[in-house]
């Protein structure tokens, strides 16, 4: 209840702020209609105008006060003042003026702030360049955004806030990845995310252990995920390859740049920041039966295969029930919210100290953040200890600047995904309705081993025994390692050299312990990765006018260069209890896995500006890349773009409406190399001894190809940024399209060719969108400001070809369900194939004689899993002191099969199996009753049950005939998968954030504290719209697994208090 | 200051000239070094991928779920496990589980005897070898698919098909035939090979003349399986492996040796690790409620004919442990109880058809429910007295029910049960057919009367290690009860239901052979519904399938050889549509509750 009431409240709000908006904008557009003012003796009267005359609406203030007016549509204004006070004139767009009352009429004069209209951007490279002067879009993210309402994985924040950017939680939990995608999916096989950059170093943002997939895994994290929110001045996201032509093939998915903190100029400051949020279950089950329990065919079982994960029992009494393992009697009721039950309440502390000390042209910061999360999964707990320092400092003409990093995080019992035996969120989520949680809590015998509460049965083990028993843990740090060096030659000319290095080890080892049911003698298994991202790079730039021409050219060259190396051993047959060690096991094997490449390039740029008005840029950069055939591994690829600023041509009278107009376009190509070791064949020998043998074999399902070429992807570029109304409106619009070629494809093969894949350059696939971001200060009312920003985008990626004959290959998929996702031709990348009912031709189901559906015997295409469009909106109100702020995501479209659903229907938990339960049940106890056949039974015409609705494929007929709604549940499972295919549509509200910042005067005199803010924050607080029922939508187990959803865990919801004090 | 500031720009020119030095300076062999893997080889030796190919025939769990799910209940000698009631026994078209069988073999086997024929040069005996032991996992292929891609499968990598054509059957046994006769060429001119020696897995030990008369005992096995289809060419072939060599003795046997490790269950494919008998570890099941059961059609036939072997088969266990080690471990033995209480005329022993699950407990055809078994035989054992305490009327039904159906012999799920390719008294009864077909002059009666002894005696008996063996006069007194008639029709069926005994360990061959010949009569399916759950067949025809479908992404990715068979040769995909050479349909019998 409460949380409907909470639902309906911030649904109103944020219905009201959309509403509102637009007449908003619009009355700020009319001239304000003149306040009327009494008129006074006092009243000071005064215009305010610009170079083109009287300026409307602006905000004139006595300093300190909460006195003020607005001007009028001639820009004249009054206000009852005393002699000496302090008007505050201010008018977005403009620079603020104070000026003194002296009696005398006022007139002021507004000059363009030219920090907005000049707003500087970071750009490819690390290069700092005025955003009107750019012909693609960049878009740029505030540090102080990400800092208050805190996630775990920075990227998560940036779920909403930028258009053509999709960031795809998976359901791996505060340790896990994030998937981000900017402007779809181009290569069909690739991970499609795009490069991080921190302070010109490209970051090493390995998924490890590559991820989950439909048979299980974990999802290890990634490198973004152990970055602190707190150490980030700005985050700019390149979107496209115009914008990334410069960083070559690793960006060919776009990139984040991320510019950390530097002392602050403040002599010696402190400063803290706090948070303590409590995490929350944010999904619920909320679409249980709640009136039979556990059981099959309406007979009640206790033991046997699946017995406890069954809801197809009597309805449930409360009829006392002996159970064999935990040898208890426990009642035979309903358990509301069972699933529920199990989590609890999660914690997260983070805390940051910073200190920031400068002198001079020198200048430190040092930051320490200590993370604490406790999972609301049970044990289940994370920390990451985050120490960052940064010194800068310039000896004459030389600027220095060194960055050191030391991450520390270890991760206790992550959630096992998908189908793996351990996956808790499977196993409580089909569990019977009568079957509470809490008596699983007696998860094992008293000499230690499993408690067998079902039969043993390998894919529902007990989430306690997995997550007090059995265990994973993982253990990393992370080294980073950045020094930059600028030599100032002259005005014009420096050189850069920038060298970086990420290190990053990493330990997992998942125990499971003696007596699981799924590997009885227990296993142990420990993954050791050593990875090391090497990266250097010399930059000479030269800028230059000449009259009304600028210049700004740059050429350099970089290396980058990965050696990594995963060891993996494997222990079975435990040989002493619980102990954690490979040495412990009777059966021994280890291997391991490398990737080494590197990547040498040359790349130069120029732009060129007229007037301020017109600009070119042109770039080119040459790769050549280890993992590509000699002969084919140097590719050169060019990018050109321009744009012009076509109000600085508008008359005045123009330009008070239209501030600011760009119209950009650009066009690039950008190729892409491959992972390493792909050209030729390798074996292996086999991981265990066969004494006396030696076994060997083709070491892997992928045809390898020496003749590799490049990945190529043009794409082309327009669009437009406007600001309107005096700067309080902002648009800006994309359109974009890219066509990737020659794509490095994994191409799937007939399996009777012996290779699952072969590597092949094939493929095109298209991506064409647009974007549009609009922001704007809705209401201006004195001290009260009401902020709006939407985005919106819209992507349509189309798959234009494959390889002759084939128009179809798979992704992912969940074999067993027959189940699949991937790249069709002619459709959206990420088509779901899986069978369906047989169908007339007015697409009524056919029934067999027997009463059950019929079906495909071929998969057909049953949803698609890219979102027809995406977007955020934020609303900020500040007021005073107070700021409150609230952001949401909203994505549309896509479709996901989720087996969660489908076992919820299998297992009798759905709603749907309702339909003729009861009457099968009454129907069969008759029919024992009088002693009759099935058959007898029907033939008298009084069975009575679930009647499929659809045709009797014999006669034509409407089928009348009653069956088992288990059957009839059990066999739809198993045969039409389009079934459980939802529409995975939501709109999450991401975030709020409450903030009040104390005033000066209350926190003394003696300046000690500098500034005090606290906050109430809170993210993922409520979803306010999704179709598919009991899961989050953002269930995806793994990165490429889209579509497809299994055995979710809930997602989390927290909340809490901020606190940031500056000393 | 200014020594700093010169020192900084002396080391950004170093590291300038350093990079600039480094861009030009990768050459290509430099590029080519770091792009190896060294973790990895890229020569190997042809001997041991046969080893792993040899290993894989019977050591992939994963393959093994088509055999479990469909192969094994098609012949009804087992069923019983969730698996065989709900796939092969209901018609439960599965693709992930159809499929397997096809994905493992060419992904496993064949793909690496195609690779290791490629790179074996001198070594002759061993590419004889390669070569046979392809035409094997081919022949397993298509007996269970009917067309499929043989000559141009394997070759992605060699030479770029990922397309391959399928091949038509009758093309397939052509090809067969040639392979055995190439191989059998190849061990002639290198008869004391010591590579195969070092590669040889099987009981063969890497005796090459030992080689050449099992690959003639695998050819005359592949010329009964046409006898009905191309009679002509079938005995020409059968006679040409009677030559020269011969075919295997009687007492000879070619397996491949599974050694005692753990299963891997599910793991096996992704920790390679194909060292034990994956059909043993199947039908052991990787949990307690998991294992298959012994079928009913075999347990009747063995108990019409008196055979000693029924109750070494089919024994009474209730099993309470998953040892993934050691099977042994928690298995209950209430074969003699069960059997004392059948023979007291209590109600005992419980057989369940091939398209039942345990649970099923009882349902029949025509829907009566049998009585709860009245095992009081159960009753005396500790265990019992320490499970019912507290227990569900149910559950303790269960447990009764579970004893008192059949389990399949320990012996029969050991990770070092031997996975058989052809044995002796396989080719006893294939001569012992082909006399009765009057191919060849040998007395049909004492080749029938032979391979029955050896089937018993030394198959069982010895190779799969019984623990309580036949006696000799046991088998003698078999052996003098069972003479062919005179009648060849009968005689095939008496041929046939042995061979159907011998294969017990081998049901892909068993399924072939039961096609092949349509004997001995199967339980007739369609009696038995659709089962509890309702699952019905795709083609709405509950007639036991007669092939298995092919993998669905086929259409995706080999999709013109794909539809060129389904629509222009088959007319239409059914897997009631039988293979080139099934040219009668199998005979059924109906079932009558006893």
């Amino acid at each position: 209840m409460m949380t409907k009431t909470y639902r309906k409240v911030c649904l109103g709000a944020m219905m009201l702020s959309a509403w509102t908006a637009m007449p908003a904008l619009v009355a700020a557009a009319e001239p304000a209609a003149p306040a009327k003012m009494e008129q006074q003796d006092d009243k000071i009267k005064g215009n305010v105008s610009d170079a083109d005359g009287g300026l409307i609406g602006a905000s004139v203030k006595i300093k300190d006060t909460n006195v003020g007016t607005m001007t009028d549509m001639d820009g004249n204004f009054s206000i009852a003042a005393k002699r000496g006070d302090v008007l505050v004139i201010s008018f977005m767009g403009y620079t603020t003026q104070e000026i003194k009352v002296t009696g005398a009429p006022i007139k002021v004069l507004m000059v363009d702030d030219e920090v907005t209209l000049s707003e500087v951007v970071v750009t490819a490279l690390g290069i700092k360049r005025e955003k009107k002067a750019l012909g693609y879009n960049v878009t740029e993210i505030d540090g102080v955004d990400l800092q208050k309402a805190k996630e775990t994985n920075v990227v998560n924040s940036l779920a909403g806030k930028v258009a053509g950017l999709v960031v795809q939680n998976t359901a791996g939990g505060p340790s896990g990845s994030t998937h981000v995608q900017l402007r779809g999916t181009t290569e069909m096989t690739g991970n499609n995310q795009p490069l991080y950059v921190i302070d010109g170093v490209p970051l090493d943002n390995t998924n490890f252990g590559g991820g989950a997939s439909a048979s299980g895994g974990y999802d290890l994290g990634d490198g973004i995920s152990a970055i602190n929110p707190d150490d980030i001045e700005t985050m700019s996201v390149l979107k496209g390859p115009a914008a990334s032509a410069l960083y070559g093939s690793r960006a060919s998915h776009g990139v984040i740049l991320i510019t950390t903190k530097k002392a602050s100029e403040d002599k010696f400051s402190v400063e803290y920041n706090g948070s303590l949020t409590f995490d929350t279950q944010a999904a619920n089950w909320d679409n249980v039966q709640q009136i039979y329990g556990q059981g099959d065919h309406g007979k009640y079982i206790t033991s046997g295969r699946n017995a406890t994960n069954m809801s197809w029992g009597p309805k449930a009494d409360n009829y006392s029930h002996y159970y064999e393992f935990d040898k208890q009697n426990h009642p035979y009721s309903i358990v509301p919210n069972n699933a529920s039950g199990f989590f609890r309440t999660g914690l997260t502390a983070q805390n940051t100290a910073i200190i920031s000390a400068s002198s001079g042209k020198t200048g430190m910061r040092f930051s320490f953040t200590d993370m604490r999360n406790k999972d609301i999964l049970p044990n289940s707990n994370m920390n990451r200890d985050n120490f960052n320092l940064r010194v800068n400092t310039s000896l004459g003409k030389v600027d220095l600047d060194f960055t050191a990093n030391y991450t520390h995080e270890g991760v206790d019992n992550r959630p096992a995904l998908a189908n793996a035996t351990t996956n808790v969120g499977k196993n409580l989520m089909t569990l019977a309705t009568t079957f509470d949680q809490a008596w699983l809590k007696h998860y094992q015998n008293e000499d230690g081993t499993y408690a067998d509460w079902n039969g043993l049965q390998i894919y529902n083990v007990n989430p306690y025994w997995d997550l007090y028993k059995n265990a994973n843990e993982s253990s990393k740090n992370v080294f980073r390692f950045a020094a930059k060096a600028i030599y100032n030659i002259n005005k014009h000319v420096k050189v850069q050299g920038t060298i970086g290095t990420d290190i990053n080890n990493m330990d997992f080892m998942e125990y499971i312990a003696y007596s699981s049911p799924q590997e009885q003698k227990g296993k142990m298994t420990t993954q050791k990765y050593n990875n090391r991202t090497l990266n250097a790079e010399i930059l000479a730039m030269y800028n230059n006018s000449w009259g009304d021409f600028d210049l700004n050219a740059t050429g350099g060259g970089s290396i980058y260069r990965v050696d990594n190396k995963t060891s993996i051993a494997l222990g079975k047959d435990e040989v002493y209890r619980d102990l954690k060690s490979i040495g412990n096991y009777n059966q021994q094997s280890a291997y391991e896995n490398m990737y080494n490449k590197q990547i040498n390039s040359l790349y130069g740029s120029a732009s060129l500006g007229y007037k301020h008005t017109y600009y070119v840029d042109a770039t080119v950069r040459g790769d050549k890349s280890s993992t590509l055939p000699s002969g084919n591994n140097i590719y050169v690829y060019p990018s050109v773009s321009g744009s012009w600023i076509f109000t600085e041509l508008l008359n005045g009278k123009m330009r008070k409406y239209l501030n600011f107009g760009k119209l950009r376009a650009s066009w690039a190509e950008v190729g892409s190399d491959t992972d390493p070791f792909l050209l030729q064949q390798y074996y292996t020998n086999a991981r265990f001894a066969y004494s006396g043998y030696n076994i060997a074999y083709i070491n892997s399902d992928l045809v390898p190809n020496p003749e590799l070429k490049p990945t190529r992807t043009r794409s082309f570029e327009v669009g437009t940024e406007l600001k309107l109304l005096n700067n309080r409106l902002s648009i800006d619009l994309t359109y974009y399209n890219q066509t990737s070629r020659d794509q490095i494809i994994r191409l799937a093969n007939s399996t009777a060719s012996s290779y699952r894949e072969s590597l092949v350059n094939a493929g095109k696939i298209r991506n064409e969108g647009i974007e549009l971001a609009i922001n704007g200060r809705a209401l201006q009312i004195k001290d009260f400001a009401w902020d709006l920003g939407f985005n919106f985008s819209k992507n349509w990626n189309k798959v234009l070809e494959l390889v002759d004959g084939m128009d179809y290959f798979e992704i992912e998929s969940a074999p067993w369900m027959g189940v699949s996702v991937g790249a069709e031709v002619g459709k959206n990348f990420g088509s779901i194939k899986g069978r369906d009912f047989k169908r007339n031709e007015q697409g009524q189901i056919l029934v067999n004689d027997a009463g059950m559906p019929m079906y495909e015997d071929k998969a057909k295409t049953i949803g698609n899993a890219s979102w027809d469009w995406t977007g955020g909106f934020y609303s900020t109100f500040s007021y005073k002191n107070w700021r409150l702020s609230m952001g949401f995501d909203v994505k549309v479209g896509a479709d996901v099969f989720s087996m969660t659903m489908s076992d919820a229907c299998y297992t009798g938990k759905d709603m749907r199996t309702l339909e003729g339960r009861e009457e099968w049940y009454a129907s069969e106890a008759e029919r024992i009753q009088a002693g009759m056949t099935e058959d007898q039974w029907r033939a008298a015409g009084k069975c009575r049950g679930y009647v499929v609705d659809g045709i009797v494929a014999s006669t034509g007929e409407k089928n009348t005939y009653a069956i088992d709604p288990q059957s009839y549940w059990d066999d739809v499972r198993q045969n039409a998968a389009s079934m459980f295919v939802y529409d995975n549509s939501y709109v999450k509200c991401r975030e709020i954030t409450l903030t009040y910042a104390f005033p000066s005067k209350w926190l003394g005199n003696n300046k000690f504290i500098k500034s005090l803010d606290l906050s109430f924050v809170a993210r993922n607080p409520f979803m306010i719209w999704k179709n598919i029922p009991n899961i989050d939508p953002d269930s995806n187990y793994s990165s490429t697994g889209m579509g497809l959803e299994y055995g979710s865990l809930p997602s989390r919801r927290s909340y809490g208090l901020n606190v940031n004090l500056k000393f | 200051m200014y020594n700093i500031y010169s020192k900084c720009r002396n080391a950004a020119l170093v590291l300038g000239l350093g990079m600039a030095g480094m861009l030009t300076g990768c050459s290509d062999s430099y590029m080519e070094d770091l792009n190896t893997d060294d973790s990895k080889t890229i020569v190997t030796e042809p001997a041991h991928q046969l080893t792993f190919a040899l290993l894989s025939t019977y050591g992939s769990f994963a393959s093994m779920e088509a055999v479990r799910a469909y192969v094994a209940p098609y012949t009804q000698m087992y069923g019983g496990s969730w698996n065989a009631a709900n796939a092969g026994g209901a018609n439960l078209y599965k693709d992930d589980v159809s499929k397997s069988l096809w994905n493992v073999h060419y992904q496993n086997g064949i793909k690496n005897l195609v690779d290791a024929e490629y790179n074996c040069k001198d070594d002759k005996a061993l590419l004889g070898a390669i070569r046979l032991h392809k035409a094997y996992l081919f022949n397993i292929l298509t007996d269970v698919y009917g067309d499929v891609p043989v000559s141009e499968a394997g070759k992605a990598n060699l030479e770029g098909n990922i397309t391959p054509k399928y091949d038509k059957q009758e093309d397939i046994y052509n090809y067969l035939f040639t392979e055995i006769d190439a191989s059998i060429d190849l061990f002639r001119q290198d008869l004391n090979s010591r590579t195969l020696k070092k590669a040889d897995v099987t009981s063969m030990g890497g005796d090459v003349k030992v080689w050449i008369r099992y690959a003639n005992a695998l050819k005359m096995r592949l010329a009964m399986r046409i006898s009905d289809v191309a009679p002509d060419m079938a005995k020409e072939k059968f006679l040409e492996a009677m030559q020269n060599e011969g075919a295997l003795e009687p007492e000879e046997n070619a397996y491949v040796k599974y050694i005692h490790a753990p299963f891997t269950f599910e793991s096996s494919n992704t920790d390679v690790d194909f060292r034990v008998n994956a059909f043993a570890e199947i039908i052991y099941g990787q949990d307690k409620s998991q294992p298959t059961g012994f079928g009913m059609t075999l347990y009747d036939y063995l108990g019409a004919e008196n055979d000693p072997r029924q109750h070494c088969y089919c024994r009474f266990i209730n099993d309470n442990f998953r040892d993934n080690t050691d099977p042994l471990v928690g298995r209950e033995d209430f074969t003699d109880e069960v059997l004392a209480a059948t023979a007291s005329g209590q109600k005992g022993v419980q057989m369940v058809p091939a398209c039942w699950a345990w649970y099923d407990q009882g349902n029949t055809p025509g829907g009566a429910n049998f009585s709860w078994p009245n095992a009081d035989c159960v009753t005396k054992s500790d265990h019992y007295k320490e499970f019912i305490s507290g227990r569900e009327d149910e559950e303790v039904a269960d447990y009764y029910y579970k004893t008192v159906r059949g389990s399949v012999a320990t012996e029969y799920v050991l990770p070092e049960t031997p996975g058989m390719l052809v044995s002796g008294a396989e080719v006893c009864f294939l001569k012992a057919e082909a006399a009765v077909k009057g191919w060849i002059s040998e007395n049909a009666n004492t080749l029938y009367q032979r391979g029955i002894d050896v089937a018993i005696g030394i198959v069982h008996n010895k190779l799969y290690a019984l623990t309580n063996p036949v006696s000799e006069t046991d088998i003698a007194t078999y052996v003098a009860a069972h003479t062919l008639s005179a009648d060849a029709e009968k005689a095939k069926e008496q041929i046939n239901t042995q061979a159907y005994f011998l294969h017990f360990a081998n049901p892909l061959e068993a399924w072939a052979n039961l096609r092949r010949s349509d004997y001995p009569a199967l339980y007739e399916r369609t009696q038995f519904g659709q089962g509890q759950n309702g699952y019905h067949d795709l083609e709405n025809n509950m007639d036991q399938p007669v092939r298995l479908y092919y993998p669905q992404e086929e259409i995706n990715y080999n999709r013109d050889n794909y539809l060129e068979v389904v629509d222009q040769r088959m007319g239409g995909f059914s897997w009631h549509k039988r293979l080139w050479w099934d040219v009668k349909d199998q005979n059924y019998k109906t079932y009558t509750q006893n």
